[in-house]
C-alpha cells in the first residue's frame, strides 16, 4: 500500500469536474451575511471577525496633537499609460513581432478536483473580507508520479495518485504549512512564519522529524527536494540545503527541533538530484539570461558551467519572470508573464512558459539556445484562480505542467502538456 | 472596537442587499496627503511585522511591536500615511474619527489620492498590490522582486496570521497602486512623521509639527520643549545590508533651540551618544558619524534617537539619513 491515511482513505476525488452546488451557493451567497457574524465553518474560514479585545495601551504614550501638514501634493505623476508605454523603463521592452504560436491559453487535462471542506478528500478555503483568499498553497509530484497538496487552511496533506484519486490525508503539525517539496520517499512541508519548523514526513503519513528553520536573511521563496534533503530558495537569490542533523522519529505530541546547517549554493536547483542549478535573470529591455551551475555533492559548491540568453516567449514581451524549473530532460522551463496580458482579466493568457530543451552540451550544464531563437516550445496558461495558491503551476519531474485552480467549486488540477513539435534542438 | 466593526457590518449588510461593492462613500476631492519616502513607508511597515491580523484595524505602536493590529488595508492606510497626518504616532485610530477609511477596494480601484501603475514592472519600494471582487479583497505593500514566482511583500494575510513580510506569488487580479506625494529618493530618509516619539506625562507639552522655521524636510518638523520628563523622538529604518552608514541628522535651527541636544545612536556594536547644537547648521543634513548597522530592522541595533529630556532649549526633530558607505 503506497499511501494510508490516519484519518482514513478519502476516495472522494471529484475526478473530472464534477460541482457541488451547495457548497458553492455557500461560497456565493455567504461572504457577506457572514461579514459581522464571526462564523468559522471547517474548510471554510472566513475573516469575519467581530469580536475585539481590551486595547493594550503603552502607558508612557501619549496622544500627539495632529495639526495639518502642508499641502506638497503631486511631487510625482505616476504612470498611467497604457500598458507596454515607454514610462520608467519600458516594461514591454523592443518592439517585437507576433509569431505563430498559440494565442490562446493551453486548455489543459482536468486531472482531479477536490471539493472545499475540511472532510476526506477535501481542501479548505479561507475567505476574510479583507485579506488574503486562501486555498492549498503548495502542490509537489514526485518521480513516480504521485502528487501531494498542502491544504494550508486545514494544516494537512492530501495524497492522490499518478491518476488523480485521493488515496489519503494526514495531519501537519504546522500552524501556517506553506511551502511542499517530495520525492519518492519523503516529504518536506515548511511553516516559514508561525513556528519556523521544516517537518520531513513519509508518504504514508509517518512524521519523521522537524528542523528548526535557521535564521535567514531574507525571506523564503521556495523549497526542493534533494537526494541530500530538502533545499530552501531565499529570496529569489539563493539556495541553502538544510541539512537535519541527529533526525529521530517524532509524534504530533512531541516534534524534536533539530540542528541545521546551512550551505550556500548558487541558483535554483532544476534537477531532483541536485546537481544542477541555475540562476536566471531578467530586465525589461534586455531579455533574460541563464547561468547553469553544476554542483559538487561532497563539497555542495556550484561552479558555474554556462550562460546563456535564451528567447523566452519567442515573439512576445515579456513583464516579469514568474517561475525556473527543470524539465526532467536535462533543460529548463522558464515562466513569464506577459508585458501585454490585460490586467486583471481572469481568463486571459498572462502567462508563457518556455521550454529550453537541453543541448548537446548538457552534461555540462544547460546550455540554452540563442538570442531570437523561435524553436522554443512555449505554451500560455491563463491565470485563472479566485484564491492564492501559492504557484501559478508547477513542473512535474516528466515535464508535464500542473496548474491549480482554486475556482467555486474546488481545488482543481489542470494537467498541461508543451507541443510535441521542436522539442529538441539539435 | 466598535467603529470598525460597525461599518464593516453595515457594509456587510449592504452588500447583501444591493450586490454593490464593499466601498464607503469616498469624497471625490481628496485632501491633500503628507510627502513621504519610500523608505518611511517601509519602515512602518517593518514595524508592524509579528502583531496579529485584526480585521478592521490599523492599530500598532511603533519600534514598541505592541498594539492590536491590523488587518491588510489597515496596515496600508497607516504604512500610506492616508487619509490624514499624524496617523502612525497615533497607535490606535480607535478613538479618532478616521473618514474615510480606506478598504481594499478603495485601494483596488484608485478612489484615493493615489493611482494605477500601467505595469507591474514599474513597482517600487512602497508601492501596492491591491485587488478586489467587490465582496473581499487584499492589498499588500510591495517591497523587492519581480522574479520567479513572487514578489517579496508586507501584508497581513488573514485571521491567525501574524503581519509579515514574505515571498508571495499574485495572480493577474493583483493590480500595481503608487500613493501621490512620494518624495523619490535612492538615499534612506526618514522624515518626522516616522519618528516614533515618547512624550512623556505633560501631554500638552508633547512634540508638535511646525513649520514656523524654513529648512524643514518634507512638510514640516517636529518640535518638544525642554523637560526634565521623558522625551525622545526615534527612528529606526530597515537597512537594505549589513554595513557602515554614514548618518545625518536635520533641523531647523533658532535662538531658541538647544546648543547640546542629546542624540543616541544604537549600533549592532552598541550605542553612541552625540549632542548636536540645533542653534546652528540648520535646514541642511548635518553628519553625525559612521557608525555599523546590520540588514533588516530592529530598533536596538539600529536606530537614532534625539532627546529633549535635559535639553536647554527647544529641541527639533526634522528628519535623519543613512548612506552607506561600504
Amino acid at each position: 500500500m503506497r499511501q494510508r491515511s490516519p484519518s482514513g482513505p478519502g476516495r472522494r476525488s471529484r475526478a473530472r469536474g464534477r460541482v457541488a452546488p451547495a457548497l458553492s451557493l455557500l461560497v456565493g451567497a455567504s461572504v457577506c451575511a457572514l461579514a459581522a457574524s464571526a462564523l468559522f465553518v471547517p474548510g471554510f474560514v472566513f475573516g469575519a471577525e467581530a469580536t475585539e479585545v481590551a486595547e493594550p495601551v503603552e502607558a508612557t504614550e501619549a496622544v500627539a496633537a495632529s495639526e495639518p501638514a502642508a499641502a506638497a501634493e503631486a511631487v510625482e505623476q505616476p504612470e498611467t499609460g497604457e500598458p507596454g508605454g515607454a514610462v520608467d523603463g519600458d516594461p514591454a521592452g523592443p518592439a517585437v513581432e507576433e509569431t505563430a504560436w498559440p494565442a490562446a491559453a493551453s486548455e489543459g487535462a482536468l486531472l482531479v478536483t477536490l471539493p472545499w471542506g475540511a472532510g476526506a478528500g477535501e481542501v479548505g478555503l479561507a475567505k476574510p473580507t479583507e485579506g488574503l483568499v486562501r486555498g492549498p498553497e503548495a502542490l509537489a509530484v514526485a518521480p513516480d508520479g504521485r502528487i501531494a497538496v498542502l491544504d494550508s487552511v486545514n494544516r494537512r496533506l492530501v495524497y492522490l495518485d499518478d491518476a488523480g484519486s485521493v488515496t489519503g490525508n494526514t495531519v501537519v503539525p504546522l500552524a501556517e504549512p506553506r511551502f511542499l517539496a517530495v520525492d519518492d520517499k519523503r516529504l518536506y512541508v515548511l511553516d516559514c512564519d508561525a513556528d519556523r519548523l521544516l517537518v520531513t514526513l513519509d508518504w504514508d503519513g509517518t512524521l519523521m522529524g522537524a528542523t528548526a528553520l535557521p535564521e535567514l536573511d531574507d525571506v523564503v521563496t521556495g523549497m526542493f527536494a534533494t537526494p541530500r534533503g530538502p533545499s530552501i530558495e531565499i529570496a529569489h537569490d539563493g539556495v541553502f540545503l538544510l541539512h537535519a542533523t541527529g533526525r529521530r522519529v517524532a509524534t504530533t505530541a512531541g516534534l524534536a527541533t533539530t540542528g541545521a546547517v546551512l550551505r550556500p549554493l548558487s541558483g535554483r536547483p532544476v534537477t531532483t538530484d541536485l546537481d544542477k542549478t541555475a540562476r536566471v535573470t531578467f530586465a525589461p529591455g534586455r531579455g533574460v539570461r541563464v547561468k547553469s551551475f553544476r554542483v559538487d555533492k561532497d563539497s555542495l559548491s556550484a561552479a558555474q558551467t554556462s550562460e546563456a540568453s535564451p528567447a523566452v516567449a519567442p515573439g512576445r514581451a515579456i513583464e516579469h519572470l514568474v517561475s525556473v524549473d527543470g524539465d526532467g530532460r536535462g533543460g529548463l522551463v522558464i515562466g513569464a508573464r506577459l508585458a501585454d496580458a490585460e490586467q486583471g482579466v481572469r481568463g486571459r493568457a498572462v502567462l508563457a512558459l518556455t521550454r529550453v530543451a537541453a543541448a548537446a552540451t548538457a552534461s555540462r550544464g544547460i546550455t540554452a539556445p540563442d538570442a531570437g531563437s523561435t524553436d522554443s516550445p512555449t505554451m500560455l496558461l491563463a491565470d485563472t484562480s479566485l484564491a492564492y495558491v501559492g504557484q501559478p503551476y508547477v513542473v512535474a519531474p516528466d515535464g508535464r505542467v500542473l496548474q491549480p485552480v482554486a475556482g467555486e467549486d474546488g481545488y482543481s488540477i489542470m494537467v498541461h502538456t508543451f507541443p510535441a513539435a521542436e522539442e529538441v534542438r539539435p | 472596537m466598535k467603529r470598525t466593526a460597525l461599518l464593516v457590518g453595515g457594509l456587510a449588510l449592504v452588500l447583501a442587499g444591493l450586490g454593490a461593492t464593499l466601498s464607503p462613500a469616498v469624497p471625490a476631492a481628496q485632501a491633500a496627503i503628507p510627502t513621504m519616502t519610500r523608505s518611511e513607508i517601509v519602515a512602518r511597515a517593518e514595524s508592524a511585522l509579528g502583531l496579529m491580523y485584526k480585521w478592521g484595524r490599523e492599530s500598532w505602536v511603533p519600534n514598541l511591536g505592541t498594539g492590536v493590529g491590523t488587518d491588510c488595508s489597515g496596515l496600508t492606510l497607516k504604512c500610506w500615511e492616508v487619509p490624514r497626518t499624524m496617523l502612525y504616532q497615533e497607535e490606535d485610530g480607535e478613538n479618532a474619527t478616521i473618514y474615510p477609511r480606506y478598504t481594499s477596494h478603495e485601494f483596488y480601484s484608485c478612489s484615493g489620492p493615489w493611482s494605477a501603475l500601467s505595469s507591474r514592472s514599474l513597482l517600487k519600494e512602497g508601492d501596492i498590490l491591491a485587488c478586489s471582487d467587490g465582496s473581499s479583497g487584499h492589498v499588500v505593500i510591495y517591497a523587492s522582486g519581480d522574479a520567479w514566482n513572487s514578489p517579496i511583500v508586507y501584508e497581513a494575510p488573514g485571521f491567525g496570521q501574524a503581519i509579515r513580510r514574505a515571498g508571495r506569488y499574485l495572480g493577474s487580479e493583483y493590480l500595481p497602486r503608487r500613493r501621490s506625494s512620494v518624495l523619490e529618493t535612492s538615499e534612506i530618509i526618514l522624515d518626522n512623521p516616522t519618528a516614533k516619539s515618547i512624550g512623556g506625562s505633560d501631554i500638552s507639552g508633547n512634540w508638535t509639527r511646525s513649520t514656523s522655521n524654513p529648512g524643514y524636510y518634507g512638510d514640516n518638523y517636529q518640535t518638544r520643549a525642554a523637560t526634565s520628563t521623558t522625551a525622545w523622538a526615534r527612528w529606526t529604518p530597515r537597512f537594505p545590508a549589513t554595513g557602515y552608514y554614514n548618518v545625518y541628522m536635520r533641523w531647523t535651527s533658532g535662538t531658541n533651540r538647544a546648543s547640546g541636544a542629546k542624540v543616541t545612536v544604537n549600533s549592532r556594536l552598541g550605542q553612541y551618544t552625540r549632542s548636536v547644537n540645533q542653534r546652528i547648521n540648520g535646514g541642511t543634513w548635518y553628519l553625525l558619524g559612521r557608525y555599523p548597522f546590520n540588514a533588516g530592522y530592529a530598533t536596538g541595533n539600529g536606530s537614532i534617537t534625539i532627546w529633549a529630556t535635559g535639553a536647554n532649549g527647544y529641541v527639533v526633530a526634522d528628519a535623519v539619513k543613512f548612506v552607506r558607505t561600504q
